[in-house]
């Protein structure tokens, strides 16, 4: 299977860096292949979601990383799969809106859509924010969820890989 | 919208422009089927950046400024650059000139390609967004989204990412790519040499109304080539002045129905963007871009703000075409910046951002601390010209329906790409003791 892990956000602005930092993280330890070889996966961190619609295409299930204001305690981790009635559809339309003229991920999921370029599966890996201030760094709490969300992309990749079933929603 | 009865006028509102950057709206008021008033307003807040950069150091207005837009960062790096090397003293040599032209076309392009495909089409295809388009044609938001992605791509590989650059310097780069690391864009480039061809192809057929602008247009005129990274202030009445000078012909004043600064050229309304570049520099176009202008039915000249979707589209090709021609004149090894040390002076820099010439001024101390900041930014400069446009366009439809005029009015706006964020940054504190 062909997968792609998308790390999401401007990497000055605060919590908003909390996709890249995961990635970077997750590359440091090994990447994913440290749990096993095998699948085509690729790694990509990316501040403009209006490149997602080419970007994403052809992979088979991407992964986008990403901070999300959902109300919940700041460090959070939330897993939504994307599905037609899928109570996670809420969260996309509010994500990614630091995308210039509010081209966020639901935008690009709508336009990926529309254009046939959706991959066959899309999964969030969202760490609620606590401050998205440019120039400011992690908060203490969203740094502090870093290695979890790390360790939550492993644990979603080798259920995959060992045919687990669905991802914890 | 609402459009109601009032006072025994008629007031057609848009709370909320769609599909342009930061929070505008527009109100135009008729009275016995006369237009009485129009205004564009601009309610995004007041963003200060001039204040913030009084007082901090010489080196920083290419880091703080870039942040005033997401779109258009390059343009205000470049034009800080040029302003403080000027006090300083210090002219850059060639290669590093060429490296900010290069980074400076991947901003024109991802630039250009967002407003043509993804807000500006959907107007003449009857589209409420991007989205809604997408699904009927498919191939026009396809070809959209690879000119951006070409143009993030030069961004992210001049300026160490695709959006806010970190990698410009007063001086230069922080670090200049490799010959062979510049290669590796060159069949995207060409992809999207033929994408542009294509792209200019596509909204020739469009339907265009008739409206022609009165006004001055203004833009900047380089030695050689198009003008992008730098050039002279030249006027379609004749007036040319140094940059240094652009505070003796642009005043700035403030209107209550606006966050924005209007400007005024000698007192008058003028436009700036990529009509008066075209109509002023014409000559400096490639043959294959003047040839793709003709056939896409432009004159030398154009005043028709519905068809700058076109003269985008001319310089989107010319933009990438520069970019592969710099590419390959590339030379490895040259340093990626000269030293500036500080001088006190006042100066000014301006550069030709996607939508508009943008100037700046700097006065710094004898140490290189900023002592006061003055940045004239595209969408204030054309804030006076959208209205009179507005104002043409509303009399001009007036007997179309409600839904018709709104949606051509709001189009009139976006013929401009305005950027509204950049548009707020300045600082008018008034205080009241009386």
């Amino acid at each position: 299977m062909s997968i792609l892990l998308v790390g999401l956000g401007h990497p000055d602005r605060g919590d908003d860096a909390v996709g890249s930092t995961v990635l970077r993280s997750l590359a440091a330890e090994g990447g994913v292949d440290a749990d096993g070889p095998g699948d085509d996966v690729r790694i990509l961190v990316l501040v403009d979601p209006v490149d997602l619609p080419l970007r994403w295409a052809g992979a088979e299930w991407v992964v986008v990383i990403d901070a999300v204001l959902t109300g919940a305690a700041p460090g959070t981790i939330t897993v939504a799969e994307l599905g037609e009635s899928d109570p996670g559809e809420q969260i996309w339309s509010r994500l990614g809106l630091g995308g210039s003229h509010a081209f966020g991920l639901g935008e690009a999921v709508a336009l990926s859509r529309a254009l046939g370029r959706m991959p066959q599966r899309l999964t969030l890996v969202g760490v609620e924010a606590a401050d998205v201030t440019a120039g400011a760094g992690l908060s203490p709490a969203v740094a502090e969820a870093v290695p979890r969300a790390v360790a939550r992309i492993r644990d979603l990749v080798s259920r995959e890989r060992i045919g687990a079933g669905d991802v914890p929603r | 919208m609402t459009h109601t009865m009032k006072d025994g006028g008629q007031v057609l509102q848009v709370g909320m422009l769609a599909r342009v950057e930061g929070e505008g709206g527009m109100r135009i008021a008729f009275k016995d089927g006369v237009v009485e008033s129009v205004e564009l307003n601009i309610f995004e807040p007041p963003r200060f950046y001039e204040a913030f950069l009084r007082g901090r150091s010489y080196t920083e207005p290419p880091d703080i400024t870039a942040r005033i837009c997401g779109i258009c960062p390059v343009a205000y790096q470049t034009a800080a650059c040029w302003a403080i090397e000027g006090i300083c003293g210090v002219e850059v040599p060639a290669h590093l000139r060429a490296a900010r032209r290069l980074l400076y076309c991947g901003e024109w392009i991802e630039s250009h390609a967002l407003h043509m495909f993804l807000l500006h089409t959907p107007d003449f295809l009857g589209y409420e967004g991007a989205i809604e388009m997408a699904a009927d044609h498919p191939e026009a938001v396809e070809m959209g989204l690879r000119l951006k992605k070409a143009g993030n791509e030069i961004m992210a590989m001049m300026g160490g990412r695709a959006i806010h650059p970190v990698n410009v310097r007063i001086g230069g780069f922080y670090r200049l790519p490799t010959r062979t690391e510049l290669q590796k864009m060159v069949p995207t480039l060409e992809q999207a040499r033929e994408d542009a061809l294509a792209a200019i192809r596509l909204v020739s057929t469009f339907d265009f109304p008739e409206m022609t602008q009165p006004y001055p247009y203004l833009a900047l005129r380089a030695e050689h080539g198009y003008a992008i990274e730098s050039g002279t202030p030249v006027v379609t009445t004749g007036l040319t002045f140094p940059v240094n000078d652009f505070t003796e012909h642009i005043t700035e004043h403030h209107e209550a129905h606006s966050n924005a600064l209007h400007a005024t050229l000698d007192g008058e309304t003028y436009v700036v963007g990529p009509l008066a570049r075209y109509t002023l520099n014409f000559d400096q176009l490639s043959p294959t871009c003047q040839a793709a202008a003709r056939e896409a039915g432009l004159g030398e000249t154009c005043r028709n703000p519905f068809r700058s979707i076109i003269v985008r589209g001319v310089e989107l090709l010319y933009a990438v075409e520069e970019s592969l021609r710099i590419i390959g004149e590339w030379v490895d090894g040259q340093v990626p910046s000269v030293p500036v040390l500080p001088r006190a002076g006042e100066g000014a820099g301006a550069s030709e951002a996607p939508r508009g010439t943008i100037f700046h001024r700097y006065v710094l101390d004898a140490g290189g601390l900023i002592e006061d900041a003055q940045i004239v930014p595209p969408t204030s400069q054309n804030q006076s010209s959208i209205e009179s446009d507005l104002r043409v366009a509303a009399q001009e439809w007036v007997d179309l329906d409600d839904h018709a005029l709104t949606h051509r009015c709001e189009q009139a706006i976006r013929n401009y790409d305005p950027c509204i964020s950049c548009a707020t940054h300045f600082l008018d504190l008034r205080v009241d003791r009386s």
